[in-house]
């Protein structure tokens, strides 16, 4: 059982780890102090306070907690659509101030926020055309990002003529798309049923090794947690903090049912469900 | 699917709380209001005082604000606004009458409103001034005429509203109350017309306002007493602070039916949701 | 039965009555005109004469040059109307600010009977066909000033987060995003404003022109001329129908993606 790491310690173990496919530098996630408080009239509510939390380039970092404890509110000040009340946000040696081109969302309700009136490559290469991207070269991108989630060919149909679960791979193609080095999810795979979780569960896996980017996952799916994370920050109390950040040593290569029988599977489960539970 | 997109119930202002902005608290709409409406009658006054467009379109802000006022003191405006009101609504009245059983029976027999849906169609998109001409040659130019073309312009949301609310009555209900053999008359009044009756309300509501509106017109071509023409007359008589003031006049009048008909339409629902009989009124 | 029979059986069911009225009403009313010694019969022709006006017209061109002035008018108002209408109301739709406070202006803008600006502007300006463009784009703008704010305004947040997130660039987000998403709504005001257009097109050529098919109907009343003055009225009503139509056609396939994401 792993207790939580200081930053020294952190460093090192990242160097002893196997060496991810591909690495894009300076895209590690830095988080200080993060805290957040609405002020509405006379009244505040502080949401979360002191999160702390780094995220190398190729991890994926879950995060759990109760329902309403604020792990939407946290991913949304990391995406940079909200502004936090104290805190620092950094990629790599930049500071965050707003939405960047390394971060690409993938939200939990896609159908409304995928486009009814543009077929899923035009969704997909949307972003890009903000970015300037000649046409050509846009579309070239939108396939290939649509290849890369198992969606080829299936550019030319609408988001409505598709499966729930297609259609999260659409959003998370226009991620990929978007050239993105970092991954934000707000519990992309809530909305869609079991099995069709667990091949999105894989193919963010699959993404991750394939392309090297990271993630940072909100869910309340403690299973979905452990089973991606390399690291799972437990959120938790009123206001929330971090009150456990839980290393899982399940290594990179995982699936559905081998890793799941690990006893360090259920450990780590186990540890972050007390947490949770925790009064 | 709407019939017609009614002009949306104007609701009061939602109940500003600790976390409204600025311009949502009560004050401080009022103050944008305010600074709007200042805003506006500038704008006007110094383009009236430097003649951008000609007097006759539009005079000053003041000369129309006096005759605004004038009128409500000139008994001749009251009858003209009365008779306006009253053909309005008197034509409304008709249209109730006949819309509502019309649409009723017509959304109760499916291959009947299939086969009627042309004519429907057509008469809701028929401009019922362009029979003005006609009404006049059959029946000359006065009140009663005035009544029948506004008729024949409001009939249409109410009938259709009354369909289209009929038509949606739950099979299973329909059903059921067949099944237990309930009478016609209760049928009708204590199934139907409930179900109906939101849909009825929204026509007749949509129906008010439409009412004022074919009125005017018909006035203003006809000249048949009412604001509408006296407005022909005062832009005639080179008056245009009276025909600005009574097109204000008109626009608060429209204001107020949609208003009433909105109040009315509240009312018949919550005595609708209580299930008292049909959604009528005691 | 498969789709193209189904179709037909559609068509059969919603035709068959007004063909049987059309020819009932072209006996009946040829039938009472013969026989009624009504003194009014002279306003009411029977369906014959007013077909026979209507060929006598069309050939001689008059009811042609006056049609064409009328399509004009609603056409070019129509399209200020529109554009306008969406331009406004966009600006003032993406602004919560501006939509809260103007929405009483806005109200009372809209209830004003909108025939009632046609002797203001025709007295004004004088009965060529510009004023009375300028008379039909302001009625028109109302119903689709309001629904493009209305639609711009229910646009889902899940959406403005993506534009965001993804840092689409305003005009992108303007014309790729923003204005598809309120399109339903906008075309709901669209066809109101259609009505509305075609009511104040006829006011104002009955009111002062001299040209148009309401200047038409009631030249012939004038003259009292009976089958004239109904074959223009039916004719009017015709061009309602007929432009309501052919905009739901519009809609059904500019709103395709709309009504297929709704099943």
């Amino acid at each position: 059982m792993k207790t939580p790491m200081s930053e020294e310690e952190h460093e090192m173990t990242i160097a002893e780890a196997e060496p991810v496919q591909a690495t894009r530098p300076d895209t590690k996630l830095t988080v200080t102090q993060l805290g957040k408080t609405y002020v509405t009239g006379k009244e505040s509510h502080e949401i979360f306070r002191n999160v702390e939390l780094t995220v190398e380039p190729g991890e994926i970092v879950s995060i759990v907690g109760p329902s309403g404890v604020g792990k939407t509110t946290l991913l949304r000040c990391l995406a940079g659509l909200l502004e936090a009340t104290t805190g620092e946000i950094w990629i790599g040696d930049r500071r965050l101030a707003g939405p960047v081109p390394e971060m690409g969302l993938v939200f939990q309700d896609y159908s409304r926020s995928l486009l009814p009136w543009m077929r899923s490559r035009a969704n997909v290469a949307l972003p890009l055309e903000s970015k300037g991207i000649a046409r050509a070269e846009r579309n070239r991108l939108a396939e290939e990002s649509l290849a890369a989630v198992g969606l080829e060919g299936a550019g030319h149909k609408y988001p409505w003529q598709m499966s729930g679960g297609m259609q999260q791979r659409v959003a998370i193609a226009r991620a990929i798309a978007y050239q993105a080095d970092i991954l934000l999810m707000d519990e992309p795979f809530a909305s869609v049923d079991a099995q069709t979780r667990f091949d999105l569960e894989d193919l963010a896996l699959d993404v991750r090794r394939r392309l090297g980017v990271s993630i940072v996952l909100v869910t309340h799916d403690i299973d979905e947690a452990v089973y991606l994370a390399d690291r799972v920050i437990v959120l938790s109390g009123k206001p929330a903090s971090v009150v456990d950040v839980v290393e899982v040593d399940l290594g990179r290569e995982r699936d559905q049912l081998s890793t799941k029988a690990l006893p360090a599977f259920a450990e780590a489960r186990t540890r972050v469900l007390r947490q949770i539970r925790r009064p | 699917m709407a019939i017609l997109s009614a002009p949306p119930a104007t609701r009061a202002v939602p109940v500003p709380g600790p976390d409204t902005p600025w311009y949502r608290r009560r004050l401080g709409l009022l103050v944008g209001r305010l600074v709007v409406g200042v805003a506006i009658v500038l704008v006007w006054w110094l383009a009236a005082a430097l003649d951008w467009l000609p007097d006759t379109l539009l005079p000053s802000p003041l000369a129309v604000l006096l005759a605004f006022v004038a009128l409500i003191g000139e008994g001749a405006f009251w009858l003209s606004f009365l008779r306006t009101l009253g053909n309005g609504m008197a034509a409304l009245g008709l249209a109730i009458v006949v819309g509502i059983p019309l649409g009723l029976v017509l959304g109760l027999l499916p291959p009947v409103e299939r086969a009627t849906r042309f004519l429907l169609d057509l008469g809701r998109s028929f401009p019922v001034i362009a029979l003005l001409p006609v009404m006049i040659l059959l029946l000359g130019a006065n009140g009663q005429m005035e009544i029948v073309v506004v008729f024949l312009g409001v009939l249409w949301p109410v009938l259709l509203q009354t369909i289209y609310g009929s038509r949606r009555l739950d099979p299973v209900v329909r059903d059921t109350t067949r099944a237990y053999r309930f009478t016609l008359w209760i049928r009708f009044a204590k199934v139907l017309l409930p179900a109906a009756a939101p849909f009825t309300m929204t026509g007749i509501r949509v129906a008010g306002s439409v009412s004022i509106l074919v009125a005017m017109a018909v006035e203003l071509l006809a000249w048949t007493p009412g604001l509408g023409s006296d407005l022909g007359h005062a832009q005639i008589d080179e008056r245009p602070d009276y025909a600005l003031a009574y097109l204000f006049w008109a626009g608060f009048l429209g204001i107020g039916i949609n208003y009433l008909f909105q109040f009315i339409e509240d009312r018949a629902l919550i005595w609708n949701a209580r299930g008292d009989q049909g959604g009528m009124a005691r | 039965m498969n789709g193209a029979a189904r179709g037909l059986k559609s068509l059969a069911e919603q035709a068959w009555l007004p063909i049987v009225l059309v020819i009932v009403w072209w006996f009946a009313s040829d039938w009472w005109w013969s026989t009624t010694t009504d003194s009014k019969k002279a306003f009411l022709p029977p369906l014959s004469r007013i077909w026979d006006a209507f060929i006598e017209e069309a050939q001689s061109g008059d009811l042609g040059v006056n049609f064409v002035a009328s399509m004009r008018n609603i056409a070019l108002g129509l399209l200020v109307g529109v554009v306008v209408g969406i331009a406004i109301g966009t600006v003032v739709g993406r602004s919560r600010a501006a939509r809260a406070i103007l929405n009483p202006y806005l109200q009372f803008a809209r209830s004003v009977p909108q025939v009632a600006l046609v002797p203001i502007i025709i007295g004004a300006f004088g009965i060529t066909w510009v004023p009375k463009i300028w008379a039909i784009a302001i009625a028109c703008i109302w119903p689709i000033l309001l629904n493009t704010v209305d639609g711009i305004r229910a646009i889902d947040p899940a959406v403005r987060d993506m534009t965001k997130a993804y840092r689409l660039t305003s005009g992108h987000e303007l014309f790729r995003v923003v204005l598809p998403a309120a399109l339903p709504q906008i075309m709901a005001g669209i066809r109101v404003s259609l009505g509305v257009a075609v009511v104040v097109m006829v006011v104002s050529e009955i009111y002062g022109s001299t040209e148009g098919l309401g200047y038409f109907i009631n030249y012939e009343k004038g003259l009292y001329r009976g089958p004239e003055t109904w074959m223009a009225t039916v004719l009017v009503g015709l061009i309602g129908y007929g432009l309501s139509l052919a905009f739901l056609v519009v809609e059904k396939f500019t709103l395709r993606w709309y009504h297929e994401s709704a099943k």
